[in-house]
């Protein structure tokens, strides 16, 4: 590659001010918020319009150079890196394009942190469904790439549920407006309508299909009544069969399940809505969990006090260094199986500090194994790195399946799914649009 | 430096929270990041890591690596906001010592050492102002220490100052000399020339034998009040006050009505280094029929004016635009007045209401004060 050429033509697109291949910046892309090995790209650009993406992505399928997406940079699998190539920024697009209050939407561009859009979107009086826990520094196109979950996740399921239109870039450079936008006389207001869901096919990509340079949202009336409670369990079977019995019945906005010990399972609910629902609600959630013995009521302030900053708060969490992440979804009666197996091969690894959390859906639950580490501390690196791939293959075997998985579990994806209609048909779409292999080779083991 | 911060350096999670928030009274974390190109090295996350690339010698340094090093006005706004704690402040001082003494400077930073060392201000020479040298030294209770900025361009907060000191009866004298207290070379780096800094600023204070160093500057009160005795060795043994903390029990009662509505902004010294947001409030709440109304950042979310750092003789645009951001606080909580006890900021925002056409005044607390004793 003719460095000098592409980083000129590059300049040519976005402003020499927004590309760079100056190695002290480069450095700072090499790693996203998780575990991930270095990896240093050729060059990174930061666009600040749909069409500058689409003008990038010509010029890197003309001279076949690989090109990764990134957005806040703080997921965990290492979506967003680059091994020599070209790191494309989307934070320079962080516009609110419409709050729609005749359809309930809000579009956006990709690189918006949640935190702005939930902030303007509250002072209106309006909510998104999902907001991810590190909404803070994260955006809604690297969040539909993933794709993500968040808090809302039993009545708003995850961030796709969410979608009602995207606007994508192919990495041939044509721009697609999915959904309703599909007609060039509509805006974005229906997501299953003219053909297929095309929106689907961004969602979970982590760009391998193209850029997704704008998001139409759904949007809510924030509600007139929000409420938290804590309990704490100390059988985890019960505790599941608690989560389900909720879930199944929609009868709160998110149960988040922070703590999972031996002895010990701390959960929150968070119910939301009109005065009169939530007390009703609230009601047949005790009346579940009153069936079992021994569940402690620990009250409205913890899970409030949480709540009120829950933004920074979900940080706090890394006071204990970098975490290995291993995050997937079971359904409910292969989650008790799923946290012991897990335990177990972080004990056996000798993993110091460690966390196992859950974060139901409707139809069973995300299941999270955190391994923390200060990044200096290279025994404890190397056990993680040990841990982490035993733990996806077990967890893969076992029926679970990640939404976030960059390349991280790309190698584990290939081996379990390979042989399969799936997986063949991911990659038949991957070599329609994509015929020079240039959008972020690698994530999910395309 | 930075080898000793080894475990906080590491201790970054790469949350990356630290860039905007637009949230909860807080726009960008990093003040500087939007007037900037906006790569990942412009806010903290990006540079805790180069800070630690530089400590492990795996990157080279380059004079845009130095930009991107120095565009950081050290407002810590960073550091409030890290969910894991790092001590960013401490880290983005250590790294510049660090390059500091590898012989890496902006050459502005070096020059203004330079003027420093030989005219005893980061200004250099007086030019027309020779007349106003010092007056004859004696033993005084309050040796009012303006420093640099506020005698070469805050000239108003000095007479203020006097003004006030006169009207309160004090036993007081203005170190009307040119002397540097060192904090501009202290905070870019160059930590053996603040040293030689202040040892010559204090051989002209203890002149005096004061017993109170009065300073309207959080720097000067924070290198003379902490940094000498801590970090660089010298006991001078004279007790340091900032105004804000000296002046409350003096002017109880003598306050006469000004009818103003007046914001405070804090300045990141005083506010985020030294924890004192209560001190110049107390005061101002003071003054009778003066009505003071909170920006939408303040206190420990306070945005910081963007001189700081050394940014603003280095970063012109950037600290014009950083300033503009926070005055638009001001004129949006729909202030008269942004009022302020630091020369920095105060010469940042006079600079920028003028260019941006703003509808406001900048005040020193001291100003205010001395308006309000008739
Ligand atoms: S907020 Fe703190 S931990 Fe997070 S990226 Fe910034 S410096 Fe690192
Ligand atoms: S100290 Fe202030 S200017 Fe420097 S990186 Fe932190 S927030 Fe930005």
């Amino acid at each position: 590659m003719d460095k000098k050429y592409v980083f000129d033509r590059l300049a040519e697109i976005v402003g020499p001010e927004h590309v760079t291949d100056e190695p002290f910046i480069l450095l700072t892309y090499t790693q996203d918020f998780g575990t991930q090995p270095p990896m240093w790209p050729s060059f990174v650009v930061r666009p600040g319009t749909t069409e500058e993406v689409a003008e990038i992505l010509k010029l890197a399928n003309e001279l076949r150079i690989p090109v990764s997406p990134r957005g806040g940079g703080s997921a965990q699998e290492g979506g967003c890196q680059s091994d020599g190539g070209i790191v494309l920024e989307t934070l320079r697009m962080d516009k609110i394009l419409d709050i729609d209050e005749d359809t309930g939407t809000v579009t956006v561009e990709a690189g918006i942190t949640f935190v702005k859009l939930m902030d303007v979107l509250e002072q209106r009086g309006w909510k998104i469904g999902i907001a991810p826990s590190g909404a803070m520094a994260g955006t809604p196109g690297a969040h539909i790439a993933r794709p993500g979950v968040g808090w809302g996740n039993i009545k708003y399921v995850t961030q796709g549920d969410q979608v009602v239109g995207l606007k994508a870039v192919l990495p041939t450079g044509d721009i697609v407006s999915t959904g309703s936008a599909g007609n060039p006389n509509s805006d974005s207001f229906f997501r299953y309508c003219l053909g297929p869901d095309l929106a689907g096919l961004f969602i979970g990509s982590e760009g391998a299909y193209g850029v997704i340079t704008e998001a139409t949202l759904r949007m809510y009336p924030w509600p007139e009544k929000i409420y938290l409670e804590r309990y704490i369990g100390h059988n985890l079977r019960d505790a599941i069969d608690i989560f389900r019995e909720i879930a199944l019945n929609n009868l709160v906005c998110y149960i988040s399940v922070p703590v999972i010990k031996p002895d010990m399972i701390l959960f929150d609910v968070n119910v939301e809505g009109d005065a009169v629902e939530v007390d009703h609600r609230l009601e047949r959630i005790r009346a579940i969990v009153r069936k079992y013995p021994g569940i402690e009521f620990k009250g409205p302030e913890g899970p409030s006090r949480f709540w009120e900053r829950r933004w920074f708060n979900t940080g706090e969490e890394f006071k204990d260094g970098i975490a290995g992440a291993v995050n997937y979804f079971l359904p409910f009666e292969k989650l008790e199986e799923a946290t012991y197996a897990m335990r177990a091969i972080m004990d056996r690894h000798g993993i110091q500090k460690y966390a196992q959390q859950m974060f139901p859906e409707p139809m069973g639950s995300e299941h999270v194994s955190l391994m923390f580490h200060h990044p200096g501390d290279k025994e404890e690196y190397a056990k993680i790195q040990r841990a982490l791939p035993e733990m996806m293959d077990k967890a893969l075997s076992m029926g679970g399946c990640p939404y976030s998985k960059g390349r991280q579990w790309a190698p584990h994806l290939e081996k379990h799914l390979g042989n399969t209609g799936y997986w063949r048909t991911l990659k038949a779409i991957k070599k329609a649009l994509d015929p020079n292999n240039i959008m972020n080779p690698g994530v999910v083991g395309l | 430096m930075l080898e000793k911060l080894r475990h906080q350096i590491y201790q970054c999670s790469r949350c990356g929270f630290c860039r905007v928030w637009e949230w909860e009274g807080v726009e960008n974390v990093c003040p500087t990041y939007p007037f900037t190109p906006g790569w990942e090295s412009q806010y903290a996350r990006g540079r805790v890591r180069l800070a630690r690339a530089t400590m492990e010698g795996e990157v080279e340094i380059t004079p845009a690596m130095l930009e991107h090093a120095y565009q950081c006005t050290l407002c810590r706004n960073c550091e409030e906001h890290c969910p894991v704690e790092v001590p960013l402040g401490e880290i983005f001082h250590a790294w510049r010592v660090d390059l500091a003494a590898a012989g890496h400077n902006l050459p502005v930073h070096r020059q203004i050492a330079e003027n420093v060392a030989v005219h005893h201000s980061l200004y250099g020479p007086r030019g027309g102002r020779k007349g106003a040298e010092a007056s004859e030294p004696r033993k005084v209770s309050v040796l009012y220490f303006p420093g640099c900025t506020t005698i070469r361009k805050a000239r108003r907060v000095v007479k203020a100052t006097a003004d006030l000191l006169g009207k309160l009866g004090v036993d007081y004298a203005v170190l009307e000399e040119d002397a540097c207290c060192g904090y501009p070379l202290y905070e870019t780096g160059m930590v053996s020339q603040a040293k030689e800094a202040a040892d010559w600023s204090l051989e002209r204070i203890k002149r005096y034998d004061p017993d109170i160093i009065l300073t309207t500057c959080p720097s000067c009160y924070r290198v003379l009040r902490f940094i000498y005795p801590d970090e660089m060795g010298i006991q001078h043994g004279v007790e340091v006050l900032h105004v804000s903390q000296y002046l409350p029990d003096l002017v109880a009662g003598k306050l006469g009505e000004l009818d103003l509505r007046v914001t405070w902004h804090d300045p990141c010294v005083l506010g985020r280094h030294l924890g004192m947001y209560d001190e110049p409030r107390h005061l101002l709440r003071l003054v009778p029929g003066l009505e003071l109304v909170e920006m939408y950042s303040s206190r420990e979310n306070a945005q910081c004016c963007g001189a700081g750092g050394g940014v603003m003789a280095a970063f012109d645009a950037i600290s014009g635009g950083v300033a503009e951001d926070r005055l638009q606080q001001a004129v949006a909580c729909e202030a008269a007045v942004i009022a302020t006890s630091c020369p920095a900021c105060y010469v940042n925002f006079q600079r920028t209401i003028g260019k941006a056409g703003l509808d406001m005044q900048v005040k020193d607390l001291v100003e205010i004060l001395n308006e309000a004793i008739p």
